[in-house]
């Protein structure tokens, strides 16, 4: 100890004399650190989210595979009937509950609000075995009562504790509020819990619209349950028709609400992992530097009796004044670049994730582990000392052992920033793919509203087409509006929605399609073209509901070579096909071959969902409408949630936000990498070149040119730059394969991507080996000679 | 003669560069009683450094045997050698070697620090040595301070503060004027007057007369050994 605070002392002074070595490990530190914590506590929201849930790895998601439509997930929703054969065969989950979505608008003694919420069985409750924050939780049969989620109590409620027991309107029906659910009891973006009541159709018929989940009885594992499920599965599809096309597939709850953040914070994760390793091979250089630039005082400390460890508490001192500084500025740095992981985060885990006294100790323990690591290794690769040295008045200097140490070091720090640069440039190109793939549709000049209409009956379905075409007459009527149109599901802003097989008779294969609802004047104002026949007319909307559109792809891929128009198809009220237009993309952007759709006129149509997008073509003065646009629809409907009145072509930035925030981030990470191993190699270099002066003055003696000396110095300094380009681009193309599943229409092995990140990191490297390269020619042969 | 406190038998040094084989030291024969003061001359490359290194466990002999203080000495690992040196030898080197960063206490305190003596202890014998040789005033400075008779001087401190059986100092005035250089040799003899082991190197014909025996180094063998008819008094 006493040794160590003299060693401290000693670095003190003398790190005050020159800081360069501090200023430069700080940084190191920071990074390593900052790019630590940050990652860290992003991925224990994510991978350990502390839901209030009983034991929430004991809950599993029971998804349905349908072998009719194998080009479909195995998440697919079931009937009830379904659901009521899983519950009355299967032992493995108790228990077992069901639940649908739903976008009711809130109302009541508050300001209508649209909401997310969901019908849950009443199994729900028990198998989440949660405590409610306020009331009670609905029991049994119970009707007419809901549950809201923490936020929305405090969001639309104000936190209001007396609001539990008042009624409230959830889709327009009464409601009394029995319960609040405690903040961290979050059901993905769940605010509302109405008791699951089945029609007489939902009942009986075939409609696929429940998810199922359950908690796995005391003592099962995972595998016991996908087992138990197994046989299930062989028992109903060999005993019930209705089953045979049916597989239950179970899986863990939390991977199928967070497996996809996983992913995202995986490649974070690797990205912090090659930063920080970057850090620690930076801080290995300048400890190594600086102990060449202390190898003679080591070696002082050795004649003077010091044992190996004594020789590493000096090189450990020097650190550890970094360390301090480098902590702090690391935390800094993981609390900016907080906002950006946030994006990396559900709304609905965010609350989670907050700085804590773990993160704290993740970053002091970072700081040690980098101080400690940097320093032990320079130490164990030190060549044995030469005290020898020390007689006669001879300075030692790097060996040929120590040259190779360095040299490894800058292969190692180009082989990992060339393989994050790589990594990025892929991220980077998927990102612009992204935002350059054809969705179908036009935006610019365009606005979008989208409305939570107040829940009606269907019997008041006319009435709210009526309402609609009344509002886009009156918007179509501003001035500068060239046209305007709703639909139930904007693509890809509101992607999903309802989807189905076509049916085609003489068609064995599935014809899977989207179903969408659209008004007149819907197409212009999107700018779907028109490829065949006719678009919908206000009539068809009104009074004529038998008429439908397809995409180009139902034409092509369904009915090829043959006209469509005139064709019925095989559903409702069979109607006849009076158009085609042109693709766009129903889903999100990445969910290639979305295609297919079929129009229905009038909104609300198929999806017999409350919701509008209404998209309005207003040429030039699209920003200068919003007002009126506003205005309008708050007229026309009062009782209505406007959720979104704004450019088309900000909703539709949002789509790829996250995979924006994620160029960012990687961005960040890889200039900063860059600008680390740029130093890096710049400090190796120079004090190669300083250690090779009178190898210089000799040569410049000889009457070798300036320019002479710098191609050597260059030539020499890129081949080892060389060979970390080539470890780099294996390991490129290795991460490239490792996030295949990030990348959209971009191959780990695109050329482009790695012969940009392998350019730039040979500019950079160039630069660095430059400086010193031109100190070098600029040797004075006179005083090197003289002064060896 | 008693036993003599270093002995060496048949010592011989070998470097090896690529192909080369340098023979710094060949069949060295040397024995330094205890309390005597002896001094290693010769010509440069004759092998007085490579002699003093093997004496203060610096360097190891490529063959031979080496006793110090009734204790082979040759084939020791690194950590034992490093103990040895902390407690039997003291070393005074021709460019000082003080630490720049450290103060002068500091730097006497440094080998009692790697001995793993207590603060208060180590404070004591540090400013005991440093008044010895006269630096206790400039206990505080930093070696930059000082100027380079009084760096040796400091230098001479730190050899004594571990008490060691023997200090080897390798041309101890070589980076010093000439007052300076007699200032420090006065201060070695002074040391030997009180009892001191020392073994110096130097090519300075004016100091190896401060010695009791002279030992001519020439090709890397010993090739006269001469006592002093009389020592040079201060």
């Amino acid at each position: 100890m006493n040794t160590l605070a003299l060693d401290l002392r000693q670095s003190f002074r003398s790190l005050w004399k020159s800081p360069g070595f501090l200023v430069a490990a700080v940084l190191s530190l920071a990074l390593g650190i900052g790019a630590n914590t940050a990652t860290f506590s992003a991925l224990r929201a994510a991978l350990d989210p502390h839901l209030a849930w009983k034991n929430p790895q004991e809950l599993m998601f029971v998804g349905r595979k349908d072998a009719k439509y194998p080009m479909l997930p195995d998440t697919l929703n079931v009937s009830a009937a379904t659901f009521r054969l899983w519950q009355e065969h299967q032992t493995a989950l108790s228990p077992l509950a069901a639940f649908a979505g739903i976008a009711p608008t809130i109302g009541g003694p508050i300001e209508p609000r649209s909401t997310i919420g969901m019908r849950v069985s009443p199994e729900f409750w028990p198998m989440l075995g949660v405590q409610p924050l306020l009331g009670r939780l609905p029991q049994g049969d119970e009707e007419d009562v809901m549950v809201v989620a923490h936020g929305l109590w405090v969001s639309a409620l104000g936190a209001d504790p007396a609001a539990v027991g008042k009624s409230f309107t959830v889709g327009g029906r009464p409601r009394t509020l029995v319960g609040v659910l405690p903040a961290a009891a979050v059901w993905q973006r769940t605010e509302v819990f109405v008791p699951l009541e089945l029609t007489e159709e939902e009942r009986v018929g075939g409609f696929n619209f429940l998810a199922v989940a359950g908690r796995m009885r005391p003592g099962l594992t995972e595998a016991d349950v996908m087992t138990a499920f197994r046989t299930l599965n062989a028992q109903l599809q060999a005993s019930e028709p209705s089953q045979r096309a049916t597989t239950a597939v179970p899986r863990s709850l939390l991977d199928r609400f967070y497996g996809r953040l996983r992913d995202r914070q995986t490649l974070l994760a690797w990205v912090s992992l090659f930063v920080t390793a970057l850090a620690c091979v930076n801080l290995c250089t300048l400890v190594l530097g600086r102990s060449a630039s202390r190898l003679h005082e080591l070696g002082i400390r050795q004649a003077v009796g010091a044992s190996r460890a004594q020789l590493f508490t000096p090189l450990f001192s020097d650190l550890l004044m970094a360390a301090v500084p480098g902590l702090l500025l690391g935390w800094a740095f993981s609390m900016a670049t907080r906002r950006l992981l946030d994006a990396f985060v559900p709304p609905d885990l965010q609350a989670f994730h907050v700085s804590s006294p773990v993160d704290f100790a993740v970053a002091m323990g970072a700081a040690l582990l980098l101080a400690l690591v940097g320093a032990a290794i320079p130490a164990i690769l030190l060549p044995r000392i030469q005290t020898s040295t020390l007689l006669g008045g001879v300075r030692s200097s790097a060996g040929p052992g120590r040259q190779w140490i360095q040299k490894g070091l800058v292969v190692l720090q180009v082989g990992l920033a060339v393989t994050l640069l790589g990594s990025f440039a892929l991220v980077y190109r998927s990102l612009q793919r992204l935002k350059a793939a054809p969705i179908g549709i036009s935006a610019e000049n365009r606005l979008l509203a989208t409305l939570s209409l107040p829940a009606r009956g269907p019997e008041e379905e006319a009435r709210r087409r009526v309402e609609v075409a009344q509002a886009l007459e009156r918007i179509r009527a501003l001035p500068g509006v060239e046209a305007a149109g709703g639909t139930d599901l904007l693509p890809v802003v509101s992607g999903g929605g309802f989807t189905g097989n076509l049916s085609i008779p003489g068609r064995t294969e599935p014809a899977f399609a989207y179903f969408r609802g659209a008004t007149d004047g819907y197409f212009e104002a999107a700018g779907i073209p028109l490829l065949e026949g006719r678009t919908f007319r206000a009539a068809d909307v009104i009074d004529s509901p038998r008429v439908a559109i397809v995409s180009q792809s139902v034409a092509r891929d369904y009915f090829p070579g043959q006209s469509v128009l005139g064709r019925t198809l095989p559903f409702s009220e069979n109607p006849a096909i009076v158009g085609v237009v042109g693709d766009a993309q129903m889903d999100s952007i990445t969910q290639a071959g979305s295609t297919q759709t079929v129009y229905l006129p009038g909104v609300p149509s198929v999806t017999a969902s409350n919701r509008l997008d209404l998209v309005v073509n207003a040429g030039g003065t699209a920003k200068a409408l919003l007002p009126e646009l506003r205005r309008l629809l708050r007229a026309q409907w009062p009782d209505a949630s406007l959720d979104r009145v704004g450019p088309l072509p900000e909703a539709l930035e949002e789509g790829t936000a996250a995979n924006a925030t994620q160029v960012v981030l990687m961005g960040l990470l890889a200039a900063l990498a860059l600008l680390l191993t740029a130093a890096g190699i710049y400090s190796v270099l120079s004090r190669q070149v300083e250690s090779r002066r009178q190898e210089m003055g000799i040569r410049l003696a000889l009457g070798g040119q300036g320019f002479q000396i710098v191609a050597l110095v260059l030539r020499q300094a890129m081949a080892v730059v060389g060979f970390g380009l080539v470890v780099g681009l294996g390991g490129a193309i290795a991460m490239g394969h490792i996030i295949r599943s990030q990348l959209f229409q971009v191959q780990p092995l695109d050329l482009s991507s790695h012969a940009s990140a392998l350019a730039l990191l040979t500019a950079s490297a160039f630069l660095a080996c430059l400086v010193p390269a031109l100190r070098a020619s600029r040797t004075e042969p006179s005083e090197t000679l003289r002064n060896p | 003669m008693t036993q003599p406190l270093i002995h060496l038998e048949g010592i011989k040094k070998v470097f090896t560069t690529d192909e080369v084989e340098t023979h710094a030291l060949a069949d060295v024969h040397l024995d330094i009683a205890k309390g005597e003061f002896v001094s290693i001359a010769g010509p440069s490359g004759c092998g007085k450094s490579t002699l003093l290194s093997i004496l203060g466990l610096l360097d190891t002999p490529t063959a031979g045997t080496y006793v110090l203080n009734d204790k082979p000495a040759s084939g020791l690992k690194l950590s034992q050698r490093a103990r040895i040196r902390n407690r039997e030898i003291g070393f005074i080197f021709q460019s000082f070697n003080l630490i720049g960063d450290l103060t002068v206490i500091e730097n006497v305190e440094l080998p009692l620090l790697y001995r793993g003596m207590a603060a208060g202890e180590r404070h004591e014998r540090a400013v005991a040595v440093l008044e010895e040789v006269g630096m206790s005033h400039r206990a505080k400075h930093l070696p930059s301070q000082l100027s380079g008779g009084q760096q040796q001087r400091v230098a001479v401190a730190r050899a004594l503060a571990g008490r060691p059986s023997i200090l080897l100092a390798d041309e101890p005035t070589g980076n010093l004027d000439s007052t300076n250089g007699e200032a420090v040799m006065g201060l070695l003899r002074e040391l030997h007057g009180r009892g001191s082991t020392i073994c110096m190197v130097t090519h300075d014909q004016r100091f190896t007369s401060f010695a009791q025996r002279t030992v001519h180094l020439f090709d890397g063998r010993i090739v006269r050994e001469e006592e002093a008819r009389e020592q040079h008094v201060a």
